[in-house]
C-alpha cells in the first residue's frame, strides 16, 4: 500500500482538528473542572515473583481468580470503594517480583502510602525475601511507621505449607505490623487486607494533619523514662 | 420537487447560492422549507461521519506504518550497539595479543568498520540536531555521547489525582532519558514544542495503567517526586510506548552490567600483574607511575548512583576513601589525580545541596520520619564542616514540629485542661528536640539551642497569654493555668535547661494587668453593692444550700458555723459576703500567681480593696451595717493578715497600718496574739 506523505499529514491534521480536539475539549474533560474526586489511598503490592500479588489484586478488583501465571512488570488499578461509610478511591500498584534495578524500584516504592508485603506460605524463599523488601521500603520512605501489612498468601494450599505460622507471626511482631493469611483463590481475607491497610493509611493521614493527642501520651511515657534516667 | 442527494452537491460547477434560490422557489410554505433544511443537515452529518471514518482508517494505517518504521529503527540501533560492543572486545583482544603480526590484519577490517561507525554517528547527530531545532529551549542533546532516539510521539497528559485532561505533549524517549515537551499553541518559525523537563532512565519507573475508570489506554511514569500520567490514542500506541520503555531499561541495565564486568575483568589482571610482574609482557608506559585503582577512576559515576539511591552515608564514605587514596604518595604526580579530585568536589557540592534540602522544611523534608530522620543528613553535613547550617535547618525542623504538635491540641473542655495539654506537648517537643540535638551537635552549639528554645517559649507564651488572660477567664482559672505551665517548666529543668526566668518574664505584664483589672472591678462595684444592700441576714433557703455555702467559705479559710441562724440563714449581709469572697480571692490568687518582684502589686490590691470598703462603712449608721463592719474589721482583717504572713513569712505592713488606723486591736508583731485571737474566734 502506497501512501503519499503529504497526504498523510493533511489527513492527520484533519483528524486532529476534526475529531481529537473536540473530544479533548469536551466539557467534562477540560473546560469545566469536575467536582474533586474522593480521597485517594495509594497501595503498593510487593513481594517475590509468583507469590500472588496480581492474583490478590485482580480478586479484589474484579472478583476473579487467574490460574495462569504471567509475570507482571508494573500495573496500576483504581477503584472506588466505601471505607467505613466514606467513599474513597484505592490506587493499587502491582509491582514485579523481579525488578532487576534497585534505583527504579525505589521510585515505585516512593509513590506508595501503604504496602502489602506478600509471600507464599508454600515457599520459604519468598518469606525470606520479605526482609529485604521491608528494609528497602523503610529506607525509601524513611518512616518506621509506614502503613504496612505482612500477607501470607495461598492459604488454601495448607497441605503444602512450608512456612510455619509461628515464624510469620514472629516476624510481624518484630516489625510491629499485622500479619494476615489470604487466599486469592478462595477470596479468604482478600478484602480484609486491602481495607485494613486503607484504614491505617487513613489514620496515618489524619495523624499527620493534626499531630494527635494520642501522641502526647506516648511522649509523656517516654519523658518519664527520661526523667528516671 | 427536487430530491436531496449527494450527486447534486458533487458536481464541480455547484454554486450554493443558486441551489438555495432554486430550492426556495420550488418549495411551498415554511414547513416544507424546514423539511428540506432538515434533510440537508442530515446529509451533512452523514458526510462528516463518513469523512471522519475515512480519515481515522487512514490515520490508523499511518500510525501502524510509523510504528513499524520506528520498530525497525530500534532494531537497527540494537544491532549497531551489538556491533560496537563487539568492536570494543576485538580491539581489546588485538591490543592484548602477543602475536604482533596478526594485529595488522584485524586492524584493517576494523578500520572499515570505523567508516560505517562514523556514518552512523553522523546520522545520530543529525537526528538529535533536528529535534533540538523543533523544541524551544531544548536541553543539550549532544552532551551525552551515546544518546539516540528510541521513540517519540504525541500524548495527552492526564491529571494524576483528578483524572482530567491537562495538556497535549510531545514526548521523546532516548536511551538515557525521557524528554517531555508541550505543544506551542500559536507557533511561528521552526519551533513546534517547548521543553518542559527530562527524567533519567536510570531511575524512571513506568507503570501500565490497567484501570483508571474512564481514562483508557494510559500509562504512568514515576520520577520522584513527579508522577505523570499519559493517555494514548490507541492500545497499539500504548503497547508500543511500554515496549520502548522496556527496551530502554534493558539497554541501560545491559550497559551497567557491561561496565561492571569490565571493571571486574580489569581488576583481576592488574592484581595478577602486580603479584608477578616478571610474567607481564605488557610494557608499562611510564614505569614510575602506579596506575589508579579502577574504583577510583569510576568513582564519580558510582557516587552518582549512590546519591540517586539515597545511600548518603555510603556516598560520603566513598568520597572520603577516594580522596584519601588519591592523596597517597604513590599517586602524587598522576595526571588524572587533579581531575578526579575536582569531580569529587563537585559531587560533594551536589550531595551537600541535596542534604540541605532534605533538612529544609520548605523543600524535601517530610514530617513523617520525625526528628530522627534528620540524623543521617546532619551527621554528614557536620563532617563537611557545615555544622552551623545544619544546626539552623535542624532547629527550623524542630520549630516546625513544635508548632505542629501544639496546633494539634484541641480546645475542648476547660481552658485549664487545654493549657495543661499545650504545656505538656510543648515541653515534650522541646525535650525531644534537646535529646536529639545533643546527639547531633557538638557542645559549643548548645547556645544556639538555648536561644532557639527561649524563642519558642516566647512564641508559645504570647499565644497562651492571648487565650488565658481575657476578661471572661476567672482569676482562679488564670492561676490554675499559670501554675500548670510553671510546673511543666520546672519539670523540664531536669533536662538541664532552666527556662523559668524566661517564662516568668513573659507572664509578668499580663499578671500585673490581670490583678489590677480585678482590683478595679471590685472597687468599682463596691459602691453599688453597699448602697443596694438591705442590711439583713441572707437566706440560703435550704440546708443543702447552706452547707454548700459553708464549704465554699471554708475553702477560702473562713469557718462561719457560728453565723448560722435557723439552719438556712447566714447572719451576715450580702455585700459583706461578697466582699469577703473578693478580698480573700485576690490575696490567695495574688500571692500564688506573682513572683517576688511583683509583691508590691498584690499588696496594693489588697490594701486598696480593703480601704475602699472601710471608707464606705464609716458613713453607714444602720445597726446591722455596723455589725457587719465590725465583722470585717475584727474577723476578716486578722484572717487576711494571718494568711498573708503564713504564705510569705513576713507581715503585710501596708495592711497592718490600715488596721491600726481603724483601731483594730493588733499589737505590733505579736504572732502569738494573732494566733490566740484566731483560735478563740474560729476553733
Ligand atoms: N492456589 C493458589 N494459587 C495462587 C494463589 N494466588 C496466586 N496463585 C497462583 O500463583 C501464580 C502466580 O500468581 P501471580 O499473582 O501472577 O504472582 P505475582 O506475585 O503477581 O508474580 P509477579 O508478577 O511475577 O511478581 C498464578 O498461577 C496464580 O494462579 C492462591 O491464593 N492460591
Ligand atoms: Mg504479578
Amino acid at each position: 500500500m502506497e501512501l503519499n506523505v503529504s497526504e498523510l499529514f493533511m489527513l492527520r491534521k484533519i483528524y486532529m482538528g476534526g475529531m481529537m480536539c473536540p473530544r479533548l475539549l469536551a466539557p467534562g474533560a477540560m473546560s469545566k473542572k469536575p467536582a474533586t474526586q474522593p480521597t485517594l489511598h495509594k497501595v503498593i503490592m510487593v513481594g517475590s515473583g509468583g507469590v500472588g500479588k496480581s492474583a490478590l489484586t485482580l480478586q479484589f478488583m474484579y472478583d476473579e481468580f487467574v490460574e495462569d501465571y504471567e509475570p507482571t512488570k508494573a500495573d496500576s488499578y483504581r477503584k472506588k470503594v466505601v471505607l467505613d461509610g466514606e467513599e474513597v478511591q484505592i490506587d493499587i500498584l502491582d509491582t514485579a517480583g523481579q525488578e532487576d534495578y534497585a534505583a527504579i524500584r525505589d521510585n515505585y516504592f516512593r509513590s506508595g502510602e501503604g504496602f502489602l508485603c506478600v509471600f507464599s506460605i508454600t515457599e520459604p524463599e519468598s518469606f525470606d525475601a520479605t526482609q529485604e523488601f521491608r528494609e528497602q521500603i523503610l529506607r525509601v520512605k524513611n518512616d518506621e511507621n509506614i502503613p504496612f501489612l505482612l500477607v501470607g498468601n495461598k492459604s488454601d494450599l495448607g497441605d503444602k505449607r512450608r512456612v510455619p505460622l509461628d515464624a510469620c507471626r514472629e516476624r510481624a511482631a518484630a516489625w510491629r505490623v499485622p500479619y494476615v493469611e489470604t487466599s486469592a483463590k478462595t477470596r479468604e481475607n482478600v478484602d480484609k487486607v486491602f481495607f485494613d491497610l486503607m484504614r491505617e493509611i487513613r489514620s496515618r493521614k489524619s495523624d499527620d494533619s493534626r499531630a494527635t493527642n494520642g501522641d502526647v501520651k506516648g511522649k509523656r511515657r517516654r519523658r518519664m523514662k527520661c526523667a528516671i534516667l | 420537487m427536487s430530491d436531496i442527494n449527494m450527486e447534486k452537491f458533487a458536481v464541480p460547477e455547484f454554486v450554493p447560492e443558486r441551489y438555495v434560490k432554486e430550492l426556495t422557489k420550488s418549495c411551498v410554505g415554511g414547513e416544507e422549507l424546514a423539511q428540506q433544511k432538515e434533510k440537508i443537515k442530515n446529509l451533512a452529518e452523514e458526510t462528516a461521519n463518513a469523512l471522519k471514518k475515512n480519515v481515522y482508517e487512514n490515520y490508523m494505517q499511518f500510525i501502524e506504518t510509523a510504528t513499524e518504521i520506528s520498530h525497525l529503527e530500534t532494531e537497527m540501533y540494537k544491532l549497531s550497539h551489538l556491533l560496537s560492543d563487539q568492536r570494543i572486545v576485538l580491539t581489546t583482544l588485538s591490543q592484548a595479543s602477543i602475536l604482533g603480526n596478526e594485529n595488522t590484519l584485524s586492524r584493517e577490517s576494523l578500520d572499515n568498520h570505523d567508516l560505517e561507525g562514523e556514518r552512523a554517528e553522523e546520522e545520530r547527530k543529525n537526528k538529535l540536531t533536528s529535534i533540538s531545532e523543533k523544541v524551544e529551549s531544548c536541553m543539550n542533546l549532544l552532551d551525552f555521547p551515546d544518546r539516540h532516539l528510541l521513540h517519540e510521539g504525541d500524548l495527552l497528559e492526564i491529571d494524576a489525582e483528578e483524572n482530567t485532561a491537562l495538556q497535549r505533549m510531545h514526548v521523546y524517549l532516548f536511551n538515557d532519558c525521557l524528554m517531555l515537551t508541550s505543544w506551542i499553541s500559536n507557533r511561528r518559525g521552526p519551533m513546534r514544542y517547548k521543553f518542559q523537563t527530562s527524567y533519567p532512565i536510570s531511575t524512571l519507573a513506568v507503570v501500565n495503567v490497567r484501570d483508571l475508570g474512564t481514562v483508557k489506554q494510559a500509562f504512568k511514569v514515576l520520577a520522584f517526586p513527579d508522577t505523570r500520567v499519559f493517555q494514548c490514542n490507541s492500545i497499539a500506541i500504548k503497547k508500543d510506548w511500554l515496549d520502548k520503555f522496556d527496551l530502554a531499561k534493558k539497554m541501560h541495565i545491559e550497559k551497567e552490567n557491561l561496565k561492571q564486568k569490565k571493571k571486574d575483568s580489569m581488576d583481576k589482571p592488574k592484581h595478577e600483574s602486580l603479584e608477578s610482574p616478571s610474567l607481564s609482557v605488557e610494557e608499562i608506559p611510564s614505569p614510575q607511575m602506579t596506575p589508579l585503582p579502577d574504583w577510583v577512576v569510576d568513582v564519580t559515576e558510582e557516587l552518582d548512583v549512590l546519591i540517586v539511591e539515597r545511600h548518603f552515608q555510603k556516598t560520603y564514605e566513598l568520597m572520603m576513601a577516594a580522596q584519601k587514596t588519591l592523596n597517597e604518595e604513590e599517586y602524587k604526580n598522576h595526571p588524572q589525580k587533579c581531575e578526579i579530585l575536582k569531580k569529587i568536589e563537585q559531587k560533594q557540592k551536589v550531595l551537600t545541596e541535596i542534604l540541605l534540602k532534605e533538612l529544609d522544611v520548605n523543600h524535601n523534608w517530610s514530617p513523617r520520619g520525625g526528628l530522627r530522620s534528620s540524623r543521617p543528613p546532619v551527621i554528614i553535613l557536620n563532617k563537611f564542616n557545615l555544622t552551623s547550617q545544619a544546626c539552623e535547618l535542624f532547629l527550623d525542623i524542630c520549630s516546625h514540629t513544635v508548632k505542629a504538635h501544639v496546633k494539634g491540641v484541641q480546645l475542648e473542655g476547660s481552658i485549664y485542661s487545654y493549657v495543661k495539654q499545650v504545656g505538656e506537648v510543648f515541653f515534650c517537643s522541646l525535650s525531644d528536640a534537646l535529646t536529639e540535638f545533643i546527639v547531633l551537635f557538638p557542645k559549643n552549639k548548645l547556645s544556639a539551642f538555648i536561644v532557639w528554645a527561649s524563642m519558642q517559649l516566647r512564641i508559645l507564651m504570647s499565644q497562651i497569654i492571648k487565650q488565658v488572660f481575657t476578661p471572661q477567664c476567672a482569676l482562679d482559672s488564670v492561676l490554675e493555668c499559670v501554675q500548670s505551665l510553671r510546673e511543666q517548666c520546672t519539670l523540664f529543668c531536669e533536662f538541664g535547661l532552666d527556662l523559668r526566668f524566661q517564662m516568668n518574664s513573659c507572664l509578668r505584664t499580663p499578671i500585673i494587668r490581670a490583678l489590677k483589672e480585678y482590683k478595679e472591678k471590685i472597687i468599682d462595684s463596691m459602691k453599688t453593692k453597699i448602697t443596694d444592700d438591705k442590711w439583713t441576714p441572707v437566706n440560703m433557703h435550704t440546708k443543702a444550700g447552706m452547707n454548700k455555702f459553708l464549704t465554699q467559705m471554708e475553702n477560702l479559710g473562713l469557718i462561719l458555723v457560728r453565723y448560722v441562724i435557723n439552719e438556712t440563714w447566714v447572719d451576715l449581709s450580702s455585700s459583706t459576703i461578697w466582699f469577703v469572697q473578693s478580698i480573700i480571692t485576690v490575696q490567695n490568687v495574688g500571692l500564688k500567681i506573682v513572683t517576688k518582684d511583683m509583691m508590691d502589686v498584690v499588696d496594693e490590691c489588697i490594701y486598696s480593696i480593703f480601704s475602699s470598703r472601710l471608707m464606705y462603712s464609716s458613713v453607714n449608721d444602720v445597726s446591722y451595717a455596723q455589725k457587719n463592719y465590725k465583722f470585717i474589721l475584727d474577723t476578716v482583717m486578722p484572717l487576711i493578715l494571718k494568711n498573708y504572713k503564713q504564705e510569705v513569712g513576713y507581715e503585710n505592713e501596708k495592711l497592718l497600718e490600715l488596721a491600726k488606723k481603724y483601731g483594730v486591736n493588733i499589737a505590733p508583731p505579736k504572732k502569738s496574739n494573732i494566733t490566740k485571737y484566731t483560735s478563740n474566734e474560729y476553733l
